[in-house]
Order: C-alpha cells, then structure tokens, then sequence
C-alpha cells in the first residue's frame, strides 16, 4: 500500500535549511525508500538532495511543505518531524 | 618594493617567500571515463575527507564544512545528473563541471552567506576531478624555509592542509569571502590573512620576500633591509607576548573583571567576524557608510532594515552603538549635492549635513534602524555625529521619538547618544548628557579640532597627536561634567585613541566607562588590561594631564610599561 502524506513545518533556527542542518535532513530523508519532495513558495526539491535543498534557500521563518510518497512513509515522517524538531531546537546547528 | 593592501581576515605580522599557488588543470591522458570511474573517485574523496575529520584534532567549523562535504558526495540528485549526462554522450568530466556549475549557479542569488558556502561545493568537484586523475594530493611545497601563501582563491580543504603546515607563515588571496570557512580556519589558527588584495597574483613572483603586515593592513613586496629589520623587532616582541595569555583572554573574554568594558569598531562582514571571534563586549562604533559609497543613488529603508538586522542578530544580544551617516570634509557621494566650500572641515558634516541637506536619509535611516532592533534582542544606541550645538541632539531625539511611538519595550532598548568631537561638544557636555544616554568620544576630530591641526597638511601635520595632554584634559572634562549631572550616564572612546595599547592606562586613569577598539587590535588591548589596575592608571593619568607636551605623555607611559614589564610593540621599536 502506498500512501501519500503532506506535513507543513516552519524552520526557527537561526540559519535555516542550510550546511548541516540540510545535511542532517537529506541523510534522514535518504534512509526511507518513499519519494519526498519539499516544498517553497512554489519551488520544489528532493528532499534526499541536499543540493537541492540549499537552492530553496529555506531561512529562518519560513515554512515548508513535505509531501512524502511511498509505502514507509508514515515511519518517514515520524523521522522527518523528529530531525526538524531537533533543527528548530538548535541541537543539530 | 611595492605596497599593497587589502581586507585583513586574521591579524598578525608574518615575513616570509612568496610562493605562488597556481591552479593546475593538466589534461588528463585518458578521456574515456565510465560511471564505475565516478563511483571509484567518489569513494577516494569520501575515504579522504573521512581521514581528515579523524586524523586532524580539529574544531567544529572544519569538522562541519568536511560533514557537509561528505554528504554531497552522496547526493541522489547530484549523481543522477551526471549519469543523465553520460548517458547523453558527455563526457564524465565535463559531465560533473555541468552538473555543479547547474546547483551554484542556482545560488547566485541567494543569500551572501549561502554564497560564500558555494566555495565548500565547488571544492567537492575539485577534489572529484583530481581523484579521477589520480591527483589528489595537492601542489603546497613542503620546506623549512617560512612561505607566505599568494592565491586567487583557497578552499577549506587546502587551508586545513595548510593549517597543518609549519612553514605556511601567511596567507593572501585575490578575492575571498570574508565569512568563508577559509577565514574563519585561518582566524581561529591565527595565522596572520589578508583577502582581496588587487592584483596581488599577477603582480608577485616565487621567492619575493614578502611581510605580511595585518595588524595595519600593508604588504610589503622586497621591501629594503631596513624595514626588514624593524620587522624583525617587532616580530620578536609580538612573539614574546606569551600565546598561552593570548588564547586564555580570546577564551574567557570580557568575563574577566576588567577596569572597563572593551568593544570593538566595525565597517564591514570582516570587522564584525573578527570582533565576534575575539569575544568583543559589543560593537562600540558601527559605521554606515559602507552603505551609502560607491553608488548612484542612497540606499533605500528596507535595504538599510536588512543589513543592520543581519548585523545585529549575528552580535545579539550584545550591545551595538551605532553612529548615523557621518559624511563630509572631502568624500561625497554623488546623489548629495554640496557646495563647494572654503573649509569643509568646518563646513556642512556630520548630523549638520543630515539635518539641512539630507533630512530624508536620515529619516530612512532611524526608520530603519528602528525596525531592525524591533526584530533582535540587542541593546541598541544611535549615535549622532558630529555634534556642536545642543539644538542638533534635539531635533535628532524628536525625529526618533516620532518613529518610536509610544512601543514602551523599544523605548528602554533604543538609546540615544552623542559624538564628543568638537570642542562646543566638550564644554557643553554636562548639558548634551541630560538629553542622552551615552557620550562617545572621537578622539580623531576631537584631536584635529582641539589642536587646530589638519593631519592632512604638509607643513603642520606632525603636530597632530591624539596623546596631546589638551586631548587628554578634554576627556577628563567630558567625564567630570556629564557623570556630575548624570551619574549613570556611559562614556565611550573611540577613535584611533582608544585602540592604542600605551593610552589604555590614560583612557581607564580618566574614568571612561568603554573603549571601542579596531578588531585586529582587541587581544594586544586585552594583554595590556590584564596587567593594569585602576589606582596605577589613576595615578598615571593624572601625571599625564599635567604634562606639556604629547611626546611626554608617551614618554611617560612607556617607562611605566617597561617598569610594569608590559610588553608591547610600541615600547620596543616603533612601527615602520
């Protein structure tokens, strides 16, 4: 069974989806077989791709949507909101 | 010899052969690369790069440039590309040039930080590349003798190497960012760095003798033996001022209970990274007028709100005074129209240019420094310049209770202060002190105005001194006067003054509350604190106020830091 899962997050660190924090999101990201695609303003990325991700440039405030796609994604984003949590709390800068 | 300046990223003295790092992009014999090629190379950079994070003893910001690094190297979308391209009949090195150039160029636009991350990315495709063509290793000469490094640019990976080299004295670069992971590798090293030295590269030749001065930002190029050897000096003493005091004050900061607060002068990215590195108190002066130079038209409110809130976050929550557009005597920029006056020294400066001819700039400007400190957790002062009559503080206040309003939390975060640089200034100083909250000092005007010197001109300008013992009595009347009306009022110095090691006993004997003290100089400053206490410095600076003339006071000050055994370049030899 595939299922089809969208959460919206807003980013407080300091420096945003960027450098390790990015780093710590795509690496998460990677360890599911669902697709997952992230969100902004109208612009998308892969969010296994830390590439990717850097060009959304995500800063402090913003908000992002995770669409997530695929048969593990309710474990997937379990671990997604558990690293953002740890972005937004400033354990992972 | 040839002179050539730049942005000084780390401070200190170094002298040593120029060695030129040359980009070597040798074809490679074999031009007939498969994907297994790529997976191959991959797998030595990863193997490298772990190494590195482990055989270094290294801080968190190299360990978390290598961590990023590593993971882009394991980038689905980035690998997917580059099979795409292949696929495509391209050729895998070109293939991984196109697929990197496509991700930095998206970030063209981004942020400057994000920019000067870019530097990060595009050293994972180097290192792609010499890995292919079995050329990892990088061309830095291993010798005895001491090397000052000259490139156009360096990537973090070959500044680690070059942090493990001993004989790697110095650094200069063409171009460089200067919140680059490079700077903040060279800064936390200490090795002494200058960026963004014009024409450098193509200038120097291998072996030149080269001093690296980035205490004043000069580079001598086979400069004569006579400056050699008054480097020399000078290096032998800034040596024997022991490292292990040094890291200890760079450590514990302004913890330590010294007689005053020390903060730092900033002008730009490069000023505010140093001070945050040396663990200023605050930023003491920042400048604005970076922003208003080198363009047609001023800056608008909302591009002004976006610099000073990135400036005020990146010190928050420490204290940050700073000083409303400070333009006249030569230097004008074009969209503000003054005439031509006889003596523009005593001319149309200062709050007094903002105040009749520029009045929309400095709304714009308190609008939105307003605004930025809404957004931060910092104490914030507004200092006004050039101040010479008490009118000028009046209308200055009354534009920024306007734009306050009645926000009661901006109004105990949001002060106002006054530049002390004229002599009406000085004797009226117990008045300017009942309408602000700080008084900052600048001993640069103070000393020309107070003298009667232009330091500009030929035939009078060794007269000029800050350490005249008028200026010291200005100082000393500033202070009486404002703390008699207002005990709680604070006093700065800044100016060239307070970042002068043998005036800090003179500047603490008078009683001013905080000196603001050019980046590069902020641990010499600290050293000479950590030897003094406030009696000697009371004793002294009273002994100073009744001195004739500047020589004597320095005279005066460098026997009492010899006695002290307070060593400091001034008290050795003089600074070519």
């Amino acid at each position: 069974m595939s299922d089809n899962i969208v959460i919206r997050v807003k980013i407080l660190n300091k420096i945003g989806l960027h450098a390790r924090p990015a780093a710590r999101f795509s690496e998460t990201c990677r360890k599911f077989k669902s697709k997952i695609n992230v969100k902004k303003n109208g612009q998308q990325a892969n969010g296994k791709s830390l590439l990717d991700i850097l060009k959304l440039n995500v800063v402090q405030g913003d908000e992002i949507e995770i669409e997530i796609i695929g048969e593990d994604a309710e474990s997937a984003k379990n671990a997604i909101l558990e690293i953002i949590d740890k972005i937004n709390n400033g354990e992972i800068q | 010899m040839l002179q050539l300046k730049g942005t000084v990223i780390s401070p200190g003295i170094s002298l040593g052969k120029a060695f030129i790092l040359k980009e070597d992009n040798k074809a490679s014999e074999r031009t007939k690369y498969t994907i297994e090629d790529f997976y191959s190379a991959r797998n030595v950079v990863k193997n490298f790069i772990s190494t590195l994070m482990s055989s270094l003893e290294i801080q968190a910001a190299v360990r978390d440039i290598l961590d990023v690094q590593l993971s882009i190297l394991d980038d689905p979308e980035l690998e997917g590309q580059i099979k795409k391209l292949l696929d495509n009949g391209v050729e895998l090195i070109n293939a991984i040039h196109t697929a990197f150039d496509y991700y930095v160029n998206a970030l063209a636009n981004a942020s400057e930080y994000l920019r000067e991350r870019v530097i990060d990315i595009r050293s994972v495709e180097d290192l792609l590349i010499r890995a292919l063509r079995n050329n990892l290793v990088i061309g830095i000469p291993m010798s005895n003798e001491d090397v000052i490094l000259i490139a156009k640019e360096l990537d973090p990976i070959r500044t680690i190497m070059i942090i493990t080299m001993q004989n790697i004295k110095g650094v200069i670069l063409e171009q460089g960012g200067v919140t680059s992971h490079t700077a903040i590798l060279l800064r936390s090293r200490g090795i002494p760095a200058i960026f963004n030295v014009r024409g450098i590269f193509n200038t120097v030749k291998n072996n030149d003798y080269i001093i690296l001065d980035a205490y004043r930002n000069v580079i001598y190029v086979n400069p004569d033996n006579k400056i050699i050897s008054k480097y020399s000096n000078i290096i032998n003493v800034i040596n024997n001022i022991n490292e292990e005091i040094l890291k200890e004050i760079v450590r514990e900061g302004l913890d330590i209970n010294y007689p005053i607060r020390i903060m730092a002068n900033v002008n730009n990215i490069a000023d505010l990274e140093l001070a945050l590195h040396y663990n200023a108190n605050g930023i003491g002066l920042l400048r604005t007028e970076f922003l208003f130079f080198n363009r047609s038209y001023p800056p608008s409110e909302d591009e002004q709100f976006n610099v000073y809130k990135q400036y005020f976050l990146r010190f928050e929550p420490k204290t940050i005074i700073i000083r409303l557009l400070d333009i006249g005597g030569e230097k004008i920029p074009p969209y503000l129209r003054i005439p031509n006056e006889r003596n523009p020294q005593l001319g149309l400066r200062g709050v007094r240019l903002l105040l009749r001819n520029a009045k929309d700039i400095l709304i714009s400007q308190i609008r939105a420094i307003v605004r930025a400190a809404r957004e931060v957790k910092n104490s914030i002062v507004i200092l006004i310049p050039m101040v010479s009559f008490v009118n000028e503080v009046l209308e200055v206040k009354k534009l920024l209770n306007d734009v306050i309003g009645d926000n009661g939390s901006l109004i105990t975060r949001i002060k106002l202060g006054a530049m002390i640089e004229t002599p009406s200034a000085v004797l009226q100083s117990d008045i300017l002190a009942e309408h602000v909250d700080l008084l900052s000092i600048g001993t640069n005007d103070l000393t020309q105005y107070i003298l009667a010197v232009d330091r500009e001109s030929n035939t009078v300008n060794d007269m000029y001194s800050q350490f005249s013992p008028a200026v010291l009595r200005a100082i000393d009347i500033v202070v009486k006067n404002a703390k008699k009306v207002k005990k709680d009022i604070e006093i700065d110095v800044c100016g060239e003054l307070a970042s002068e090691p043998l005036a800090v006993p003179l500047l603490i004997g008078l009683g001013v509350d905080a000196i603001s003290v050019e980046p590069p100089n902020l641990p010499i400053i600290y050293y000479v604190l950590k030897k003094l206490n406030i009696n000697e410095a009371r004793e002294l600076s009273y002994k100073a106020l009744n001195l004739s003339n500047p020589d004597e006071v320095i005279e005066l000050v460098k026997s009492f830091f010899i006695k002290k055994n307070i060593k400091v370049p001034q008290v050795v030899g003089e600074f070519v």
